[in-house]
């Protein structure tokens, strides 16, 4: 890619503000904690321009996504002591994690989301909470989350499926309530 | 029997077109495949619908920030480690030269180093000593005493030898003196020298003491002059000699 510096600010700043509500809101459901997320989403700003003349010019969003949740792997979840993971081999499905520690912090997310989802959210383990979120908030391909999370597409099919069914049931009320479920209507 | 994966995937658009039509007539033809569906719909709504954008300026204008320090660092490092880097080294080296230069164009000739007035009694030899007589040579210590505006005790101090040379190219007359407690020598040159390697003795006559050879040396300087009192004796006496011819 033929930049001039001043060029390659311009161009990599133009992209990046636009999706940086989307790495930060990442870094924020990934962390939960809103000075991690700072401090992560800017990480991964700097890495990303550092290597912007690598980039591809596919899909920035899709780039920019995948520095944040590999920065986030490597350094913060290793940081984090009993990681929220879950296996998909677990056909009896998976717990909900109830500790008060996996709940967000509702002063800083409710801007993000209503309380009430984010606590659903909190519940997913992560890897299908990322999994969901890059799919249904960020609107990503299966193929593309993939790449991101660097799993088989047919893991990342499974990791949504079972992320939303968890989601499913954490939001039923919500949804009877809010009117996007009739009653009656249940899993 | 549907997989659910299925159904995620088909409200993802993530279906291959077959097997989404296939899926579709499930749909229509079973409530519970369609509440299924609908279901995951709605979670997907939900998020959808109640996620709001991030506010996230202050962190956006900390990141540019960043950027913009990050910006400037590599801007100096170009400077140093890019194309500049060979401009400036010999931008550097010019001005290292340049003030050499400079210091040595101040008068190179007159510094001397301590070492260098050996010579003074070491090379030098009396060949005009020979070829005058002794009026001659009275005359021609009494023209160098007032050249040098010292004067000599004739009574205390003996003159017994006067010899000419030159140090860097300036004129040099040297006496061979003798009072009571020995021999001495008083050089006088032509210039006001920078001597290297001598320390100060007194401020007021900026006497500057220092070892030539075995000998120890008091020099200073007197009006366009330079004068050094050589002797194998200690610092103090020769100051006061020095002193005595100075403040005649």
């Amino acid at each position: 890619m033929l930049f001039g510096k001043r060029g390659k600010r311009d161009s990599f700043e133009r992209q990046a503000e636009k999706v940086f509500p989307s790495v930060l809101g990442t870094a924020l459901r990934l962390t939960r904690s809103r000075e991690d997320a700072e401090d992560l989403a800017q990480e991964a700003i700097v890495r990303a321009y550092d290597a912007f003349e690598r980039f591809d010019g596919a899909n920035f969003k899709a780039w920019m996504l995948r520095i944040v949740t590999n920065l986030y792997i490597n350094k913060y979840r290793q940081r984090q002591r009993g990681p929220q993971l879950a296996s998909l081999d677990d056909e009896s499905g998976v717990e909900p994690m109830s500790s008060e520690s996996a709940i967000p912090d509702r002063m800083l997310l409710d801007n993000a989301v209503g309380a009430e989802i984010e606590e659903a959210l909190a519940k997913v383990p992560e890897d299908f909470r990322l999994a969901v979120m890059l799919s249904d908030l960020e609107g990503l391909s299966y193929q593309e989350i993939a790449d991101i999370t660097a799993v088989p597409i047919g893991t990342v099919r499974s990791s949504i499926a079972r992320g939303r069914s968890i989601l499913r049931k954490e939001l039923e009320v919500y949804a009877r309530r809010e009117g996007y479920l009739k009653n009656g209507v249940s899993e | 029997m549907i997989d659910p994966i299925e159904l995620h995937a088909m409200a993802d658009g993530e279906l291959a077109p077959e097997r989404e039509a296939a899926l579709q007539r499930l749909l229509a033809d079973s409530p519970d495949v369609h509440a299924e569906f609908q279901a995951i719909v709605t979670v997907k709504t939900i998020l959808r619908d109640k996620v709001d954008p991030i506010e996230c300026r202050a962190e956006w204008k900390a990141c540019v920030s960043r950027l913009n320090a990050i910006d400037s660092t590599k801007k100096a490092e170009a400077l140093f480690s890019g194309r500049f880097a060979w401009g400036l080294a010999g931008l550097l080296f010019m001005v290292i030269v340049s003030a050499g230069v400079l210091h040595r164009g101040s008068d190179p000739s007159n510094k001397v180093n301590s070492a260098d007035f050996a010579m003074m009694f070491g090379t030098f030899h009396p060949s005009h000593e020979n070829t005058k007589t002794k009026s001659d040579q009275d005359l021609a210590v009494e023209q160098l005493l007032k050249f040098a505006n010292v004067a000599l005790d004739q009574k205390r101090m003996e003159v017994r030898g006067q010899y000419y040379g030159d140090l860097q190219g300036r004129p040099v007359t040297r006496l061979d003196l003798r009072d009571s407690s020995g021999d001495l020598m008083l050089v006088v040159v032509s210039g006001v020298l920078e001597l290297n390697g001598m320390g100060e003795l007194r401020r007021d006559h900026a006497f500057r003491l220092g070892h030539v050879g075995n000998y120890n040396c008091v020099a200073w300087a007197e009006g366009e002059k330079t004068l050094a009192l050589f002797a194998d004796r200690p610092f103090e006496d020769l100051a006061t000699i020095a002193s005595k011819l100075v403040s005649h």
